[in-house]
C-alpha cells in the first residue's frame, strides 16, 4: 500500500508538477534581484517571504487542479474521486515541500541565527494559509479562476486594509507579534480540512 | 454588434465573473466607504493643528531633508535603494563614501532644484541607482504637513475645482486602480480557457470572419463587463456624497470621469494582458507575470501614495488632500493613462498575431507542461 | 471546376519520425468523397490542412481554384465539423448556431431563417432552447454538423459525423448530406465501412499516411475479388484458424462456426464469394503483408 502511494506520487510529480515547479523556482530566482539577501532586522528580513512567497504560493497551488480540467473529464473526475483527493493531497505536499525548501535556503543564505527559527515558522505559516485558501476557494466553487482569484484579493487586503488583525500575512514586516502565526495556522488547518472535505463531497459540475 | 451581446452574455453570467464583481465591489468599498464619512465642506481655521500631508514645491523643505537622510546614511555606512520598489541594503567602499561625502558638500551649496540634482547625481550612481537620490526621486522628500494657508487653498481647489466629489474621486480611482490591476487578467484567462475546455477552438478558427475583428469584439464585450462593479461603485458613492452633502455644488459626473480617464487605462491594459498570456502560454502564466508587475508597480507607488503617478500601472493619491499636487501634475497623469491605452492596444495587436499564427497551425502556444508520453 | 485538387501532400509533425501524411495526391470532385482508414492514418491531418488550420510540410492544394494560402478565401467556401466538436456548455442551442452564423458570416437577415430549417433538418427544432451541457452525446454531434452548414458551403468537410449517432439518426445524416452534396463536395471521414457504402462511392483510403487506395467502391471490390472465402469449421478448429487467416465474418451454431476469412490463394474446403466493401477494405488494409495471412 506504502509503495503504490509512492510510486503514484513520484509518478504524479513528473508528470504534472515538474514544470510548474521549475517555473516556480524561476519566479523565485528573481528574489535576490528584489531584495536585501543580507538584511540586518527582522522586518527586512520578512520581506521576501512575507511578500513574495504567497504569491508563488498562490500560482503554485492554484495549478494543484489544473491538470483535471480538460473537456470530459467530469464523469471521471467524479468516478475517482477519492483518488482525486490523494492526487490533490500529493501536489499540495509537494508544493508545501518545495515552497518550504525554498525558504529553508533563503533563511540560511540570511545567516541570522537569533531570528532563523521564528521567521522558518512565519515562512512556512505563509505557505501554508495561502495555499488552504486556495484549496477552499476551488472546493468551494469548482472554479479554477476562484482560485487565483480569492486568495489574490485576500493579498491585496493585507497590502492596504489595515483591520485583518492576527490575519494579515505581513506579521513581521509590520512589526506584530510571531505568535500571531499561530492563528493563521490554524485557520489553515480548518480551510484544508474543509477544502479536502468539500473535494470528497460534492461532484463535480460539469 | 449580435456577437459582441453574445460574448457579453457569456461573459457576465460566468462564476468567474460574479465572483470578481462582488470582490471588486466589496474591495472598493471596503477602502473608500469609511473615508467618504471625513467631512470636507468645513474651511480650516486651526493655525496649530496637524494638517494632512501634501507635496511641497517649496525648495527648501525638500533639500534639508534630502541633505539631513543623506548625512545620517552616509554616517553610518548603510544605504537603501529600491530597485522594483523594494528596499535593498547598500554599503559603499571607502572610496565611495568619501565621494559621497564631496556630493554631499557639493550639494550644500546648491540653491536651485536642478543644482541639487546634479550634485546629488554621483550618489545615486555610486550605490547602483534607484536611490532616493536620483532626480526623478528626490520628489519624496517635499513631503509634510500643510500649513493652515495651504490648507485652505486646498479646501478652496476642493470646494471650486473637485466641487467635492472630485477629491473622492481620486480616492475611489487610486483604490479601484489597485483591484482593477489584476483581478481582470485572471478573469479573462479562466474566460479563454472555457474555449479549451469545450474544445471549440477548431470550430470557429476554421469560420469565415477574421481574427481582429473576433477579438476585438472579445476584448470590447469583456471590458464592458469587467467595468460593471467599477462603475456600480461609482454610482454608490456619489449616492453617499449627494447624501452627506445637501445643496452643496457637486460635480456629478465626477466619479464616472475618473472611472473612464484614471481606472479605464489600468483595465485596459490588466484585460489585454489576460488575452495574450492566453494566446502566449494557453494556462495561468500569464497570471504569475502580472501578479509580478502588480506587485511591483504597488512597491514603487507605495513610496509615495498621496500623488505619484509617473509612469505607475497604478497612479497614487491615497489622499483627500493633496490637491494642488493634482493639478500641477495633471497633465504627466494624462500622459501615463494614454501611454497604458496604447500599450494596451500593443498586447491586443500581439495577441492578434499569436493567434493568427495559432489559427494556421503554426505556433501551438508556448506549453510549460511535457507532451503525455 | 470544383474540384479539390491535392497534390504530393506531406505532413511531418515536429518531434515525430515518421510523416503523418506522405506524398498524398488527390482529386475530390463534386459530389461525396468518403475517407477510410486506421486510427492514426492521418485522416483529421488532412482535413485540418484542408479547413487552413494546419500547415503542410509540402505540397499544393487547389480548392475551386483557390490555392489553400488564400485563407480568408477558402474559409469563407468550407464548412468543417472537427473530430471532438463541442460548444460552450452554458450556451443555448440556438444562442450556439446563432454565434457560430455570426463568426461564418451568415448575413443578418438570413440568419434566423436558416437556423431555424438546420435545425429541422437534423431534427433537433425541439431542443433549441436547450443548453449544450443538456444535450445527449449525438444530439451535439448533429448540432455540429448543423453548424458546418450555416454558410451554405461549397466545400463540406466532417470528420467522423456519424460517430455517436444512433441508427435512425445515422439515416437521417446520410441522406441529409448525400441531398446537400447534389452540387457540392462533400468530405467525409469514417471507420464505418457501412456509412459509406449506403452513401458514396467514391473512397479514399490512407493508411499511415500513404493513400493506399482511391476510386470507387467497385473498383475496391473487384480488387478483392477471389480472395474471400467462405467456409465451415468446428469450434474447436476456430481458434487455430483464426491465427493464420483474417475472418471477416463468424456465425456459431451449436458446434459449427460458418466463417468468411480472407486469404490470398483458394484453399479446399472453402469456396470463393464476392467480397462485401468491408472485406476489399480489410483486404487491402492487410496486403501489406504480401500473404494475406496474419503473423
Ligand atoms: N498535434 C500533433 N502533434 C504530433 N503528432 C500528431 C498531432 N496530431 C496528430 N498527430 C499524429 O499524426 C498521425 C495522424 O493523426 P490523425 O489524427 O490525422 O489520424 P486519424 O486518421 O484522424 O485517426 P483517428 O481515426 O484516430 O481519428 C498520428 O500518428 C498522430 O499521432
Ligand atoms: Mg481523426
Amino acid at each position: 500500500m506504502a509503495s503504490t502511494f509512492g510510486r503514484l506520487a513520484v509518478k504524479e510529480i513528473r508528470a504534472n508538477e515538474l514544470f510548474p515547479s521549475l517555473l516556480a523556482i524561476a519566479f523565485c530566482g528573481i528574489m535576490p534581484i528584489l531584495f536585501t539577501m543580507h538584511p540586518t532586522t527582522i522586518t527586512q528580513a520578512a520581506l521576501p517571504g512575507e511578500l513574495f512567497m504567497p504569491l508563488a504560493a498562490i500560482f503554485c497551488f492554484g495549478g494543484i487542479f489544473l491538470p483535471e480540467q480538460v473537456a470530459g473529464v467530469t464523469d471521471v473526475l467524479n468516478s475517482k474521486r477519492t483518488q482525486l483527493v490523494s492526487i490533490y493531497m500529493i501536489r499540495f505536499g509537494w508544493y508545501t515541500v518545495l515552497l518550504s525548501m525554498i525558504n529553508l535556503l533563503l533563511i540560511v543564505g540570511y545567516q541570522l541565527p537569533n531570528f532563523a527559527g521564528v521567521l522558518f515558522f512565519d515562512f512556512v505559516t505563509k505557505v501554508l494559509f495561502v495555499g488552504s485558501l486556495t484549496v477552499f476557494s476551488y472546493a468551494a466553487s469548482r472554479s479554477l479562476a476562484a482560485a487565483y482569484l480569492i486568495p489574490t484579493v485576500y493579498f491585496a487586503l493585507c497590502v492596504g486594509y489595515p483591520h485583518l488583525g492576527p490575519l494579515n500575512l505581513f506579521i513581521l514586516m509590520r512589526q506584530q507579534s510571531w505568535t500571531d502565526n499561530w492563528w493563521q495556522l490554524g485557520v489553515a488547518v480548518l480551510l484544508l480540512v474543509g477544502g479536502f472535505g468539500l473535494v470528497t463531497k460534492r461532484a463535480v459540475r460539469s | 454588434m449580435k456577437l459582441f451581446w453574445l460574448e457579453f452574455k457569456r461573459f457576465t453570467t460566468s462564476l468567474a465573473f460574479v465572483l470578481y464583481t462582488l470582490v471588486t465591489v466589496g474591495f472598493i468599498l471596503l477602502n473608500v466607504w469609511p473615508m467618504i464619512d471625513r467631512g470636507l465642506a468645513t474651511a480650516p481655521v486651526n493655525p496649530t493643528a496637524r494638517y494632512d500631508l501634501i507635496t511641497t514645491t517649496d525648495f527648501h523643505a525638500l533639500k534639508t531633508n534630502a541633505l539631513d537622510q543623506l548625512k545620517e546614511e552616509h554616517a553610518d555606512d548603510a544605504y537603501v535603494t529600491y530597485p522594483f520598489g523594494f528596499a535593498k541594503n547598500v554599503t559603499l567602499t571607502a572610496g565611495a563614501q568619501v565621494k559621497v561625502e564631496q556630493a554631499l558638500n557639493q550639494a550644500r551649496q546648491a540653491d536651485t532644484r536642478r543644482g541639487l540634482e546634479k550634485a546629488l547625481g554621483p550618489v545615486d550612481q555610486l550605490l547602483g541607482g534607484h536611490s532616493d537620490y536620483q532626480a526623478a526621486n528626490l520628489q519624496r522628500f517635499a513631503v509634510r504637513p500643510m500649513t493652515l494657508a495651504e490648507a485652505r487653498r486646498d479646501h478652496t481647489l476642493i470646494m471650486r475645482k473637485d466641487r467635492i466629489t472630485g477629491t473622492y474621486a481620486r480616492l475611489f480611482a487610486d483604490i479601484a486602480s489597485i483591484i482593477v490591476c489584476i483581478l481582470p487578467t485572471i478573469v479573462i484567462i479562466a474566460y479563454c480557457y472555457a474555449d479549451r475546455r469545450a474544445q471549440i477552438r477548431p470550430t470557429m478558427q476554421a469560420k469565415a470572419m477574421g481574427t481582429p475583428k473576433w477579438l476585438v469584439t472579445r476584448y470590447a464585450a469583456s471590458v464592458a463587463g469587467l467595468l460593471i462593479p467599477v462603475l456600480m461603485t461609482a454610482l454608490l458613492l456619489l449616492g453617499r456624497v449627494i447624501l452627506l452633502y445637501p445643496g452643496a455644488a457637486l460635480d456629478y459626473w465626477a466619479f464616472f470621469k475618473a472611472a473612464g480617464f484614471w481606472v479605464l487605462p489600468t483595465l485596459l491594459v490588466s484585460t489585454a494582458v489576460g488575452f495574450l498570456s492566453d494566446a502566449l502560454f494557453s494556462n495561468f502564466t500569464g497570471f504569475a507575470l502580472q501578479i509580478g508587475w502588480w506587485l511591483i508597480t504597488m512597491m514603487i507607488g507605495a513610496h509615495q501614495v498621496i500623488g505619484n503617478y509617473g509612469w505607475l500601472l497604478i497612479p497614487r493619491h491615497n489622499s483627500l488632500h493633496n490637491v494642488s499636487f493634482f493639478y500641477a501634475h495633471y497633465s504627466e497623469l494624462a500622459i501615463n493613462r494614454l501611454g497604458y491605452t496604447l500599450l494596451a492596444i500593443v498586447f491586443l495587436g500581439l495577441t492578434m498575431v499569436l493567434m493568427n499564427l495559432q489559427r494556421e497551425g503554426k505556433y501551438r502556444g508556448f506549453h510549460l507542461r511535457p507532451a503525455r508520453r | 471546376m470544383d474540384t479539390i485538387q491535392i497534390n504530393h501532400l506531406t505532413k511531418h509533425y515536429r518531434g515525430k519520425d515518421t510523416p503523418a501524411l506522405n506524398d498524398v495526391s488527390l482529386t475530390i470532385s463534386a459530389g461525396m468523397f468518403g475517407l477510410l482508414g486506421k486510427n492514426g492514418a492521418g485522416k483529421s491531418t488532412l482535413m485540418r490542412i484542408l479547413t487552413t488550420l494546419d500547415q503542410a510540410t509540402a505540397g499544393s492544394i487547389q480548392m475551386c481554384g483557390i490555392p489553400i494560402t488564400q485563407r480568408a478565401a477558402i474559409r469563407a467556401q468550407v464548412g468543417y465539423l472537427p473530430q471532438n466538436f463541442g460548444f460552450y456548455p452554458t450556451m443555448t442551442v440556438s444562442d450556439a448556431l446563432t454565434y457560430l452564423a455570426i463568426l461564418a458570416h451568415v448575413p443578418a437577415r438570413d440568419q434566423q431563417r436558416r437556423i431555424a430549417r438546420l435545425l429541422a433538418q437534423v431534427n433537433l427544432t425541439k431542443q433549441a432552447r436547450t443548453k449544450v451541457k443538456a444535450l445527449s452525446g449525438g444530439m451535439r454531434q448533429r448540432l455540429g454538423i448543423a453548424q458546418a452548414l450555416v454558410n451554405q458551403p461549397k466545400v463540406l468537410i466532417v470528420d467522423e459525423p456519424t460517430a455517436g449517432l444512433d441508427p435512425e439518426e445515422r439515416i437521417r445524416f446520410r441522406n441529409l448530406l448525400a441531398e446537400f452534396a447534389q452540387e457540392r463536395i462533400v468530405l467525409l471521414s469514417t471507420h464505418i465501412v457501412s456509412d459509406i457504402e449506403a452513401t458514396t462511392n467514391r473512397i479514399g483510403v490512407l493508411d499511415q499516411g500513404h493513400l493506399l487506395f482511391t476510386g470507387t467502391t467497385a473498383q475496391l471490390q473487384t480488387q478483392a475479388a477471389g480472395h474471400v472465402f467462405a467456409s465451415s469449421l468446428s469450434v474447436a478448429e476456430l481458434s487455430a484458424f483464426k491465427a493464420r487467416y483474417e475472418i471477416s465474418e463468424q456465425i456459431v451454431q451449436g458446434d459449427t462456426a460458418h466463417i468468411r476469412f480472407l486469404a490470398t490463394a483458394a484453399m479446399p474446403g472453402a469456396s470463393t464469394v464476392a467480397p462485401t466493401l468491408e472485406e476489399a477494405y480489410l483486404y487491402l488494409q492487410s496486403r501489406p503483408t504480401r500473404q494475406g495471412v496474419r503473423q
